[in-house]
């Protein structure tokens, strides 16, 4: 992910500082070392690994730093623009947090409808969730709710199984850290408490992962949009199943909420299609797809997802400053 | 070890190269093309979140250190060995790049692995690949950033140039 921000830094001729998130200091250390040995000058891109509060505020508050491109909570976020606000204005950049609507529509049945289950169970549960473009709210229409639901359980209570992440058989690690892990057992026992109904999953795994900081893939159902675990990012492997009686529902409940990243819609009416793309609020959305696209396109929130356009040319653009150079000739 | 091999490797091989990784992965600070400690000589431990055990402590940088890094960036930048750098010249050390984080596959995406608790082949066949078409894309667009001439009246030459930022913090 470092690589999306300084790439297009470097390729617009930006000497670069990186300050990688604690938790994974190594990658990114060798990164750089391989980038002067490809003969880049040590002085274009550097490594300061380091707590957020210490290193990286030092490095937003610097009044010879010009840009912050910065990836992460939505809360810390915010503080760039407060340390930019009080150094030197500089130029701030934000991609944060997610809380992807994936909707199903009515019209939805056979080969597509399994295909949007199997996405959708891929979309929230990849990656144990740590994705901010996770599909992590799926807004299900009444008339197909109950199929949806039976053929998720079905399909995605054993699609990923935790195990040690260097056995190459494993699809599912722990989460980046313990504080993480207890946080998402939390908002489960709080989705529990507000009347959510978890079918599989909602706990940490016994016996010899217990030391980890697993969660195990967990699906709840009967989740009101206002409740906690709709209305906050859970950066984990859980997923809220949300019912809608139509369409105006659906864009009402998707829209609801502070963050803006991916979407989708699965559908055969291209023109309900359409007005679904029209009227969600969010930088990516897909139509009978989830987590596709290629470098050409920006990925990058609307609302508190963030202001960041990253891949894509508008990106190195961003890191670029436009300079209007008038000659009299005369 | 280069993504095609890292391909092949079994659980047995990767729990070795793990054991191997930890003694000998960069923990310093990269700072003017060199690994250093932290100013203040703070560390961190980082924890591998499969069983919360230790992997190694990393340099911890400070202010003092983020000034150290930026005041070489800043030379750097005012030098123009990288910023006025003619865009084929990067495009070069990027391609380059490129070649050597494909080639340093396997490391990478252990390291990665250990820090995050990733699973391994979603390193080798998602993450990887993803890095380095990422590394090849922006290459490619380096000497496609242009500038602009705007009507104007005779005697007036009107211009707009693209130019890089200077010193960019990356978090």
């Amino acid at each position: 992910m470092a690589l999306w921000k300084i790439s297009p830094s470097l390729a617009a001729g930006n000497c670069t500082i990186l300050k990688p998130a604690s938790q994974s200091p190594l990658s990114c250390n060798l990164v750089a070392e391989l980038f002067v040995q490809a003969g880049g000058p040590a002085g274009a891109l550097q490594v300061v690994n380091g707590r957020g509060s210490e290193a990286g505020q030092a490095l937003a508050r610097h009044m010879d730093v010009s840009k912050i491109s910065f990836t992460g909570s939505t809360e810390v976020g915010k503080l760039m623009h407060i340390y930019a606000g009080e150094s030197n204005m500089k130029k701030v950049s934000l991609e944060c947090g997610g809380k992807g609507p994936q909707i199903f529509c009515e019209d939805l049945q056979g080969e597509l409808l399994d295909r949007g289950v199997e996405t959708a169970i891929n979309g929230i549960f990849f990656n144990m969730g740590e994705v901010c473009s996770a599909g992590s709210r799926l807004i299900v229409h009444e008339k197909i709710y109950d199929e949806f639901v039976a053929k998720f359980i079905e399909k995605g209570k054993d699609a990923y199984i935790c195990g040690d992440p260097l056995d190459p058989s494993v699809n599912l690690g722990p989460l980046i850290d313990h504080g993480s892990q207890a946080r998402v057992l939390g908002m489960i026992e709080t989705a529990r408490s507000e009347g959510g109904r978890v079918e599989f999953g909602g706990t940490a795994p016994a016996g010899p992962l217990e030391k980890g900081a697993y969660v195990v893939p967990t699906m709840i159902t009967g989740v009101q949009n206002n409740d906690h675990l709709a209305q906050y990012e859970a950066f984990g492997p859980v997923v809220a199943v949300i019912k809608v009686k139509d369409d105006d529902e659906a864009i009402e409940v998707a829209n609801n909420s502070i963050y803006g990243l991916q979407g989708s819609v699965w559908t055969d009416n291209y023109r309900r299609a359409m007005r679904y793309v029209r009227e969600i609020e969010c930088g990516t959305f897909l139509v009978n797809s989830f987590e596709e696209g290629d470098m050409t396109q920006p990925f990058g929130g609307y609302k508190q997802s963030g202001n960041a356009k990253d891949k894509c040319f508008e990106s190195l653009l961003s890191y670029t400053n436009s300079k209007a150079a008038w000659f009299r000739l005369n | 070890m280069n993504l095609e091999q890292a391909s092949q490797l079994t659980h047995a091989q990767w729990q070795q190269m793990a054991a191997d990784l930890k003694n000998t992965a960069s923990t310093g600070l990269f700072i003017g093309g060199k690994f250093v400690d932290a100013v203040k000589g703070g560390t961190f431990d980082n924890i591998n979140p499969v069983d919360g055990s230790l992997i190694n402590r990393c340099a911890a940088g400070t202010e003092e250190d983020i000034n150290r890094a930026v005041a070489i960036a800043k030379a750097s930048f005012k030098s123009g060995e990288w910023s006025r750098a003619a865009p084929r010249e990067r495009m070069t050390v990027m391609y380059k790049w490129a070649e050597l984080i494909e080639e340093n596959g396997a490391e990478l995406s252990l390291m990665d692995t250990l820090d995050m608790g990733k699973p391994i082949t979603d390193m080798v066949d998602v993450d990887l690949p993803m890095c380095i078409e990422t590394v090849q894309y922006f290459a490619e667009c380096i000497d496609k950033v242009t500038g602009t001439v705007t009507a104007t009246e005779y005697d007036v030459m009107s211009t707009v140039l693209r130019e890089p930022i200077g010193v960019v913090g990356c978090i």
